[in-house]
């Protein structure tokens, strides 16, 4: 099963340097959640997945990728 | 003084559940304690209310994260104390032939399920650190609340070794995570020893109650800090 990578680190920075705070009033969930999808520790349903690409104003699939998909398609 | 100030901040951010939850838990403990365990349906109240109206889509103050956290600490909370009950069963049957010859105090497994239930929310939603922080201050207050009930405002003169190292860990669990990882387990086999908990085990309940709330946190936060890898700190 390959494991899973997120870029909402990086886009939350790309998207004006907005707080994890600020993106977690903005969705709906806590800063503890945000803090846990960046670190990986935790994996988003669809529907918040999708909710934080619009706030990052991105895709999903930019903002989350399969570890062996970079692999294949580096 | 950072850590304070962030806990602060997050008692602060508390929603309106939690705080009512949190006040009537200790007033639960606290009357059940002093005045009547009759007041123990305050701590009911306060621990199974929330919950209950969660699922019954009563009340909607939880994300996906704080959910699932929730549902993986029932389900252990299920597994550890069907085990534990189960085990106490079959030590208090042991020579009969048949089932209801057992007495066991209920309360004593009210606390295992709820121990393990919020031990385990808190490490998979805080993560270690941050969680054997909050559960070591926790059962800081809870001790220091019962030294201060027995022995008046002398109670933390009195019983130092009780309270104390609830709160230096606390502190020194999120500066130095795995030394005072070490030393918590090491306090809780101390403590073990020290407090002659092993003759609790199995025949008496008073025993292995306060094996629960005095050596159960300690071992747990050590365990949880020591198993921490370097970049999970949340």
């Amino acid at each position: 099963m390959p494991s899973m990578k997120n870029h909402v680190r990086r886009y939350r920075f790309e998207a004006g340097d907005i707080t994890q705070q600020e993106l977690a009033d903005k969705v709906g969930v806590t800063r503890q959640t945000i803090l846990s999808i960046e670190k990986g520790k935790f994996k988003p349903s669809v529907e918040l997945a999708l909710r934080l690409a619009r706030v990052l104003r991105t895709s999903v699939e930019q903002l989350f990728e399969l570890e062996d998909e970079r692999e294949k398609h580096p | 003084m950072k850590h304070l100030k962030n806990l602060v901040g997050e008692l602060r951010r508390l929603s309106p559940v939690g705080l009512a939850s949190l006040g009537l838990v200790a007033a639960g403990l606290i009357l059940g304690a002093v005045v009547d365990m009759a007041w123990l349906i305050l701590f009911a109240v306060g621990v199974f209310g929330p919950v209950f109206l969660r699922e019954a889509g009563l009340l909607k103050d939880r994300d996906e994260f704080q959910r699932e956290a929730a549902f993986r600490a029932g389900y252990r909370a299920y597994l550890v104390g069907g085990i534990f009950l189960a085990a106490v069963t079959i030590a208090k049957s042991w020579g009969h032939a048949s089932l209801g010859h057992e007495e066991f105090p209920a309360s004593l497994a009210l606390t295992v399920l709820v121990m393990v239930y919020f031990l385990s929310y808190l490490t998979d939603y805080w993560g270690a650190r941050k969680a054997a922080f909050r559960i070591l201050l926790a059962f800081g207050f809870f001790w220091l609340m019962f030294a201060l009930l027995e022995a008046g405002p002398l109670g933390l003169l009195r019983h130092p070794h009780v309270v104390l190292p609830f709160f230096v860990l606390a502190f020194t669990s999120r500066r130095w995570p795995r030394m005072s990882g070490i030393l918590l387990i090491a306090l809780s086999m101390f403590a073990f020893f020290y407090f002659h908990l092993g003759r609790g085990l199995p025949g008496k309940p008073a025993g292995l109650f306060v094996i629960l709330i005095l050596f159960l946190p300690l071992l747990y936060s050590g365990i949880a800090l020591l198993r921490e890898k370097p970049d999970e700190e949340t």
